[in-house]
């Protein structure tokens, strides 16, 4: 199925939050890519631990069920599907959007 | 209370990411009681120096000094300090470990949403400190109180049969593959009190 646009709600408390934590996961991709090209299970893990604690909270539900599949990755040291998980990653920033509910 | 009795409660937050603590701090600005944020549990003793606080909520991973370390340091050294443990399910055993040595008042878990359940578990425990400190007879602070859902789930989430019984023994929980004849096998083949629940229950895995 194609997606144009994935929208996240995102709370209006949060509304100036949201770049910074977008930022953030661009980042993380980054770190990832390199952490997956040295083998680096430990640095995986920890991103992807960091990104299923924070995900939600900040309404991105999906990031932290990525977060888990990253982290599980890096326990499991299974590199194809650390890979896997960073496309997805990458595609979900691509596509998403957010839309502001509530007053901040 | 008055709004402004209420504001002179002191919560303490301590998560080594700083994305979280941004995000608390932002979702409980409107809450009754003043937020301290620390990124380390070095930092949250250097701050309980300085400054009286009533709760202290924890992550349980940090690097250097873990959650549970700086819980049995706070409850050594700040003994009226209600704590309270933020934490994914994957960290259970350490859970059990911490209600079972009284370490704990209440969990709450992640990943993090500032629920209004979450909110209301930081006021019970504001709450349960004010008890404490009008309550001068009792020198044990570390009694256990849960909402029996909460135990429930995770409970549920070990994946291990249970049965929480009263004092009377009488069941108040069991899991959901310990009926009938199994549930009687169980408790005649389990003798070992795992936690108490508001000092009033056991628990016997």
């Amino acid at each position: 199925m194609y997606m144009e646009r994935i929208i996240v709600t995102v709370e209006a408390d949060l509304e100036d939050l949201i770049e910074g934590f977008i930022v953030n996961r661009q980042l993380d991709t980054e770190k990832l890519h390199q952490a997956i090209a040295e083998d680096d299970f430990e640095t995986i893990r920890i991103i992807g631990h960091t990104m299923k604690g924070i995900g939600s909270g900040y309404g991105f539900d999906f990031i932290s069920i990525l977060g888990a599949k990253i982290e599980n990755s890096g326990i499991q040291q299974n590199k194809m599907a650390a890979e896997m998980a960073l496309d997805m990653l990458n595609w979900y920033l691509g596509k998403i959007r957010t839309e502001i509910y509530g007053e901040g | 209370m008055e709004r402004d009795e209420l504001m002179e409660r002191t919560v303490l937050f301590v998560d080594d990411q700083r994305e979280i603590l941004q995000l608390l701090e932002r979702m409980l600005n409107n809450e009754p009681y003043n937020s301290l944020f620390a990124t380390s549990a070095f930092e949250a003793l250097k701050i309980l120096e300085e400054r009286t606080v009533d709760v202290l909520v924890t992550d349980i991973i940090m690097p250097e000094i873990g959650g549970l370390e700086l819980i049995m340091r706070v409850k050594e050294k700040y003994p009226q300090i209600v704590r309270v443990i933020l934490s994914g399910y994957a960290q259970i055993p350490s859970i059990l470990s911490a209600i079972n040595t009284g370490d704990i008042y209440r969990f709450i878990t992640k990943p993090w949403k500032v629920t209004d359940e979450a909110k209301k578990i930081i006021r019970d425990a504001l709450d349960y400190s004010e008890f404490q400190k009008h309550k001068s007879c009792r020198e044990d602070s570390g009694v256990t109180s849960f909402d029996i859902n909460e135990l429930r789930k995770l409970l549920d989430s070990c994946g291990l049969p249970y049965v929480l019984l009263s004092e009377s023994s009488e069941v108040i929980l069991s899991s959901s593959d310990l009926e009938g004849e199994a549930l009687g096998q169980f408790l005649s083949e389990n003798h070992r009190s795992i936690i108490s629940v508001n000092g009033e229950s056991r628990l016997l895995f």
